[in-house]
């Protein structure tokens, strides 16, 4: 039964409202959670609610994170960085619409507007609404990346050292970007058909972490590689490979050189232009000091280890 | 006297910081020594920096990636990774490292080559282990490698 007050808002309305604020005060206590707040401490909103009863809310959010796939840290009440950063992931994926598709809650369907949400890593009641629906409905969190066939680029070639990402999604002619580097791909693709040369593939998307058998240097944690962000190439001019050792500007055929500066015009980085060479790598640099780098690396990084199913490129 | 017993405080710290370098390094130059010896190939990765996990650099993480791989694949070489100053204490000639990045694989204590720059795919990994895995008197890709004379000092 909806509270009197509510009613100026119309039949339409009301209960909708009254449906919100009555499932918002069995969220987190009811509480708009955030950094430094602490279950022990019964410190929630920001400050200590002196002469509040003992609560789990903090523990019961990051259980709830835990379940979306967005916090892999200690539950222990303690709304620290792993906690608000947990949170920041999935008010990235609720914003960004990834959900959008296989959205099925009602309570999401009808009550909350994706456009409230923002990337904060606090728990405003808009956060909540949404984590508890995707709790109630099994949702989890699935990452950016996508499937591509090498089928679909007519001048790309599969390397024969090119490594099939283990993930039943994967086929053995299959690439794995982000999937906002799909339109990169056919970027080089359409450069590489203007140019007359043909892209060998050596990588894509890679697996954080040592190999298998352990590591002779510090894997690195901040590579575009890591987020589907980039990929390993050798041009193929006149069918043979032209390897990173004899891609320097001055010795490139022609042809090579109006690919590479047409890939560049499309606003992909080449790493020939770094200052440490890398002549044959592409990316679509993404700061790796910033949030969007770190949430995506966490996602799609899971995504692999959880073998996860990888959506197709349309 | 407070300045002399902090002065012997420094010195002491320095002199232990340089103990630890130095038996780094000598676990090194002894680690090849002992391969060579056992007839193992063995691999010198040199960087002038060696790349920590947090560095932005794309070249670095292709570098790393590659050489762990082909390290976690091969283990029948002894794969060593070095810095530059580690290369100067260990190496009779260390290359200048001009790309910032050298690779040398020695098959035997007379016979090796240098890959000169960052080795960034696995098709250079299969030419050195074409050439590793080679009899004594076997060629190396002249488009790819270049001799070196190899000398621990």
């Amino acid at each position: 039964m909806a509270p009197g007050w509510i009613v100026p808002f119309g039949p339409l309305w009301g209960p909708y409202i009254a449906q919100t604020l009555v499932a918002q005060a069995g969220m987190y206590g009811g509480y708009e959670l955030r950094w430094t707040d602490n279950d022990k401490l019964k410190k929630w909103g920001g400050k200590v609610q002196k002469g509040a009863a003992a609560g789990n809310f903090i523990h019961e959010l990051q259980e709830d994170l835990a379940k979306v796939g967005c916090y892999d840290a200690k539950l222990d009440g303690d709304y620290g960085g792993g906690t608000r950063d947990a949170v920041m992931r999935f008010q990235w994926c609720v914003s960004k619409g990834t959900h959008k598709s296989s959205i099925s809650s009602s309570l999401l369907k009808e009550i909350v507007n994706d456009a409230m949400i923002f990337v904060t890593g606090n728990t405003d009641h808009a956060t909540a609404r949404h984590l508890k629906a995707w709790v109630k409905d099994g949702f989890e969190v699935t990452g950016t990346l996508r499937v591509v066939a090498f089928g679909k680029f007519s001048e790309f070639r599969k390397s024969a050292d090119f490594d099939k990402l283990d993930d039943p999604s994967v086929g053995d002619d299959d690439m794995v970007v982000h999937k906002d580097f799909v339109a990169g791909l056919a970027a080089i693709n359409k450069a590489a058909a203007d140019a007359g040369e043909l892209f060998q593939v050596n990588q894509t998307l890679r697996v954080a972490g040592a190999p298998v058998g352990g590591a002779v240097v510090k894997p690195a944690s901040k590579s575009q590689h890591l987020i589907g962000n980039a990929i390993d190439f050798n041009i193929l001019h006149d069918s043979k490979p032209i390897h990173s050792s004899k891609m320097k500007w001055a010795d490139m055929p022609q042809k090579a050189k109006d690919f590479i500066t047409a890939v560049k015009a499309a606003g992909l980085r080449w790493g020939g232009d770094f200052a440490d060479r890398d002549p044959i790598h592409f990316d679509a640099f993404l700061d790796p000091g910033g949030s969007d780098f770190n949430i995506l690396y966490f996602l799609n990084q899971r995504t692999i280890q959880r073998r996860q199913p990888i959506l197709r490129a349309t | 006297m407070r300045l002399c017993r902090f002065l012997l405080v420094l010195a002491v710290i320095a002199v232990a910081g340089g103990a630890v370098r130095a038996g780094g390094d000598d676990g090194k130059a002894r680690a090849i020594r002992d391969a060579l010896a056992a007839g193992q190939p063995v691999v010198l990765a040199l960087a002038k920096e060696l790349p920590g996990a947090d560095s932005e650099s794309e070249t670095a993480a292709d570098w790393t990636h590659y050489l762990n791989e082909f390290a976690a694949g091969h283990k029948r070489y002894k794969v060593v990774a070095m810095d530059a100053a580690e290369a100067r204490d260990l190496l009779a000639e260390p290359p200048p490292l001009d790309d910032s990045y050298a690779t040398i694989f020695v098959r035997s204590a007379d016979s090796a080559v240098i890959y000169d720059g960052p080795v960034l795919e696995k098709a250079v990994y299969r030419a050195a282990a074409a050439y590793l895995d080679a009899p004594k008197d076997g060629q190396f890709d002249a488009d790819i490698f270049a001799p070196i004379s190899f000398r621990l000092k």
